[in-house]
């Protein structure tokens, strides 16, 4: 590990001197790994699952690359915000959702696209969303990243987010088996702009209240500062920044909103990550003789599929697979590949409960920041304002009262 | 990257590896040519009621079952036609193709091509009773 490394933690920036060599010499083995586990996966999911399954790794592979490059993480930007009062994180974010819901709204208004229905990340806006929402809001600042973080940071090569993601497949797991009480809680049930209002006015009011929040948050750092970080900001680096980073915000928040469209279009349904979660863990519960099948979540139809089918023909496990050897592949070819890697036992224990509480209130909520904020906005679903709304409010919570109160800054 | 770091992940990798492809082999239909959506939504029925009715140890043999073993003298016990068995494995949550399985128990929709009682769980009184929440939604 070269010297000039910087801590993986810490926002993605390649200074002058550390990024000469565009395959630096003591990350060519994670890159040559995760390049040829890359290579494997692709080829069995070509060969024994199909095209699309393929396709939809590979766009995984993509936004494992994005995120990566452009840290592009909600938790360090809401802490950012609540901590700094620096919006630049958050306004990255509404753009990437605003981008996203001018393509989703027409889409999903259409009766099919190329022959194939698409389907938005719609869900009952209610109590469940509400609580698991804001529970989640409260790991996601223990555990220091949310679904897309972990999983990028795994790639990275991060051993406390390795921690947890065992938790957090945990409380996936275990949310499966309450989802039912969950939902017998007051709902207003699925909400949807484009049907309530149709493509062109849904859009209008989605974007219109993404700009308010936007000008918010933008409003708040310039009252803190005097001057608001530009988007397109990103650390000086010397060429090959497209190989090996850092990517602005901005760019990050263009070519993920563009990914999720086309996840849309190839899988049928928006981006979503921690469905995943709750199957992997049920999964590997049922090779230890747990009869999670009987359950009732698990014996329900897409869900009982899924269970009984491989995991590679699973959309949402196969692109956190692809997302995870993406940026590990990302991080090796920058030679950011498992730096700054000290980590003092709290931390773990921080991981741990923060997964759990992720994993649970993903699962009750109906998705994480991608699945539920992300993609529940751009596809015009309340749940997703609601569930943004409220895992803010954990976020600030944790934030200001339980990490100083647990002396974790 | 430390000696020991590298160790931990090429385990990691490893284990993830060897439970991913053990999974797959489980439930992987080699003689099977790849399938169309449309189709799967059929095939399932067949899955699915073999899967909880006679399991078998590997998963393997159920899938095969109606779409590549060598005629039997003995009456099919799933009645689908073979051509719905040239289906996909692959399936996303909330496609098109799986609005019938996603029905909500207030209006039942019928499934696109195989009689509804055999599709997922063989008590209907659960099937009922767990489809209520297992819209898109379950799926994020």
């Amino acid at each position: 590990m070269s010297s000039n490394k910087l801590p993986f933690g810490a926002p993605f920036q390649a200074s002058a001197d550390s990024v000469p060599s565009p395959f630096p010499q003591s990350d060519r083995l994670p890159a040559f790994v995760a390049g040829g586990a890359a290579l494997a996966l692709f080829a069995v999911l070509f060969i024994t699952v199909g095209t699309r399954q393929a396709w939809l790794f590979l766009v995984g592979m993509l936004l494992g690359v994005t995120l990566l490059y452009a840290s592009f993480g909600f938790t360090g930007g809401w802490r950012r915000l609540v901590l700094e009062r620096r919006s630049r994180a958050l306004r990255a974010q509404l753009l990437m959702v605003g981008l996203a819901a001018t393509a989703f709204f027409p889409l999903l208004a259409a009766p099919s696209v190329g022959g194939k229905a698409l389907v938005g990340a719609l869900a009952p806006a209610g109590v469940a969303v509400a609580v698991g929402a804001f529970v989640f809001g409260i790991g996601m600042q223990l555990a220091g990243g949310c679904g897309s973080g972990t999983l990028f940071t795994i790639g990275g090569g991060s051993k406390r987010m390795l921690a947890t993601l065992t938790t957090f497949v945990l409380g996936a797991l275990i949310g499966t088996a309450h989802l039912g009480w969950w939902l017998s809680l007051p709902s207003l049930g699925n909400v949807s702009l484009v049907k309530e209002l149709g493509a062109p006015v849904g859009i209008a009011v989605t974007l219109a209240a993404l700009t308010v929040v936007y000008g918010l948050a933008r409003h708040c750092e310039k009252k803190a500062h005097g001057a608001i970080e530009p988007l397109g900001m990103v650390a000086p680096a010397p060429g090959r920044r497209l190989l090996q980073g850092p990517w602005s915000l901005l760019t990050a928040a263009v070519v993920l909103a563009a990914l999720n469209v086309v996840t849309l279009l190839i899988a049928g349904h928006p981006w979503s990550i921690t469905y995943a979660f709750g199957l992997w863990g049920a999964k590997i519960a049922q090779a230890f003789g747990f009869a999670v099948s009987d359950w009732p979540f698990w014996q329900a139809g897409y869900n009982a599929r899924a269970l009984n089918s491989s995991v590679l023909a699973d959309t949402t496990s196969v692109m956190n697979f692809g997302l995870m050897l993406g940026s590990a592949l990302a991080a090796a070819l920058a030679g950011k590949f498992a730096v700054g890697q000290s980590i003092p036992l709290r931390g773990y224990a921080t991981a741990l409960i923060g997964g759990l509480l992720m994993g649970y209130g993903a699962r009750v909520s109906f998705g994480c920041n991608i699945g539920a904020l992300f993609s529940g906005i751009a596809s015009g679903s309340l749940h997703g304002w609601l569930w943004f709304a409220c895992a803010f409010a954990g976020s600030w919570l944790c934030v200001r009262i339980i990490r100083p109160a647990l002396k974790l800054d | 990257m430390t000696q020991r770091h590298t160790l931990l992940f090429g385990t990691v990798l490893a284990v993830a590896g060897t439970a991913i492809a053990a999974d797959h082999i489980a439930h992987w239909k080699p003689s099977a040519p790849r399938r169309s959506i449309a189709t799967e939504a059929a095939s399932d029925s067949t899955r699915g009621a073999g899967a909880h009715a006679t399991p078998s140890a590997s998963g393997v043999s159920d899938t095969l079952g109606a779409s590549s073993a060598s005629p039997s003298p003995a009456p099919a016990p799933v009645a689908v036609p073979p051509v719905e068995e040239e289906g996909i494995i692959e399936f996303s949550p909330c496609s098109a193709s799986m609005d019938g399985l996603m029905a909500a128990p207030v209006s039942p929709a019928p499934a696109p091509v195989a009689p509804a009682p055999a599709l997922v769980a063989p008590a209907p009184e659960a099937e009922e009773e767990i489809i209520e929440f297992a819209p898109c939604a379950a799926a994020f």
